[in-house]
């Protein structure tokens, strides 16, 4: 367990439930693909990272994340971020776990000594949402979140 | 109680989300440029970004060094793999050399002799508890001295589950053991 734990929020009792961020492999990909309890097809992001959040109350993950570590332009680059079908709009049963996901790669993106350094390609009309909700900045066709505001969001989504 | 749901095959209608719902949930998949002006744009991004990495000042340099640091050695202390050459010592080393200090100078700020400052590091004396505060107040809090009092925990969890000497030696000193197995 890390010392400082991600967590979702029960939507219902908002009560704090530790997430865990694990790197998943083809085959558990494939397994979830088939489940189709997420949007996209996530057979796709099999040659980058990809990784599954989960907490112990659900047997299955409850949020996906697709990464692509660009070591020669010291960058993360957020390819996908799926909340489980359950977990979306007014009716969800978890709150937070795209802002867990996105803090995760911000701490990766320190970790490899990027500063922080990590960006997304956003549909134009989300994208001053995307900057509202977790402050990233927008340089045209990416939005960009970096040093001091990576950090506000790994201290926002970690305990 | 864990909960098991069946299966979800329904497909969600985006357009029944709200914008800031959608962010909630999602980042999209992105489709790659096709037009030649946009192939320049993000060519010209990412030429930006390796720029403004290469340009930092020496601060900012550091600040990030310290912070991977910091990271680092917080999956280290969770994970349940050990490495020995990861140990007190070596944080400790990687610390002081991020700032690009002499470890004479270092041992000043932290008001220990540069001697025992170099046997933290050789990791031949165990650092106390208070030079373990000391640490955490040096980096402003960045560094927790929890952080750097479980490297040290996990370096003697392992010398403990390992160490058969001490076992023959204080075997002497005990009667009378049980005699369950486990």
């Amino acid at each position: 367990m890390y010392l400082y734990h991600r967590y979702v929020l029960d939507v219902s009792t908002n009560k704090r439930h530790i997430a865990n961020v694990s790197l998943i492999k083809s085959d558990e990909i494939r397994i979830i693909n088939k489940n189709r309890r997420f949007d996209f097809n996530w057979n796709k992001e099999k040659e980058f990272l990809v990784y599954q959040l989960t907490i112990d109350e659900e047997d299955e993950p409850i949020g996906l994340l697709s990464l692509s570590n660009r070591p020669d332009d010291m960058a993360i680059e957020i390819r996908l971020i799926a909340s489980s079908k359950e977990n979306i709009g007014k009716n969800r049963g978890y709150d937070r776990i795209a802002g867990c996901l996105i803090a995760f790669a911000c701490r990766e993106a320190f970790r490899f000594g990027y500063d922080g350094f990590v960006c997304l390609k956003p549909k134009t009309q989300l994208a001053p949402y995307y900057s509202s909700k977790y402050g990233f900045e927008s340089a045209k066709l990416y939005l960009v979140t970096e040093g001091d505001n990576s950090l506000k969001l790994i201290k926002e989504y970690y305990d | 109680m864990t909960k098991t749901r069946k299966k979800d095959n329904y497909s969600v209608d985006f357009a029944t989300l709200t914008a800031e719902e959608l962010v909630e949930s999602y980042v999209f998949p992105a489709n790659q440029p096709l037009h030649a002006d946009k192939k320049m744009e993000e060519h010209d991004f990412w030429n930006r970004r390796r720029q403004k990495f290469h340009n930092r000042t020496p601060v900012q340099k550091m600040h990030a060094n310290l912070l991977q640091l910091k990271f680092q050695l917080e999956d280290y202390i969770s994970s349940k793999q050990y490495i020995p050459e990861l140990n007190f010592g070596y944080f400790l080393h990687e610390y002081i050399s991020r700032q690009e200090k002499k470890d004479k100078e270092f041992a000043t700020e932290v008001d220990v002799t540069a001697a025992v400052l170099s046997q933290y590091i050789n990791n031949h004396r165990k650092p106390k508890n208070e030079f373990i505060i000391r640490l955490e107040l040096h980096s402003n809090g960045m560094i927790p001295a929890i952080s750097w009092f479980k490297v040290i925990q996990k370096d003697k969890e392992y010398e403990i589950s390992t160490n058969q000497d001490i076992r023959r030696e204080e075997s002497k000193h005990v009667k009378n053991h049980l005699a369950f197995t486990y």
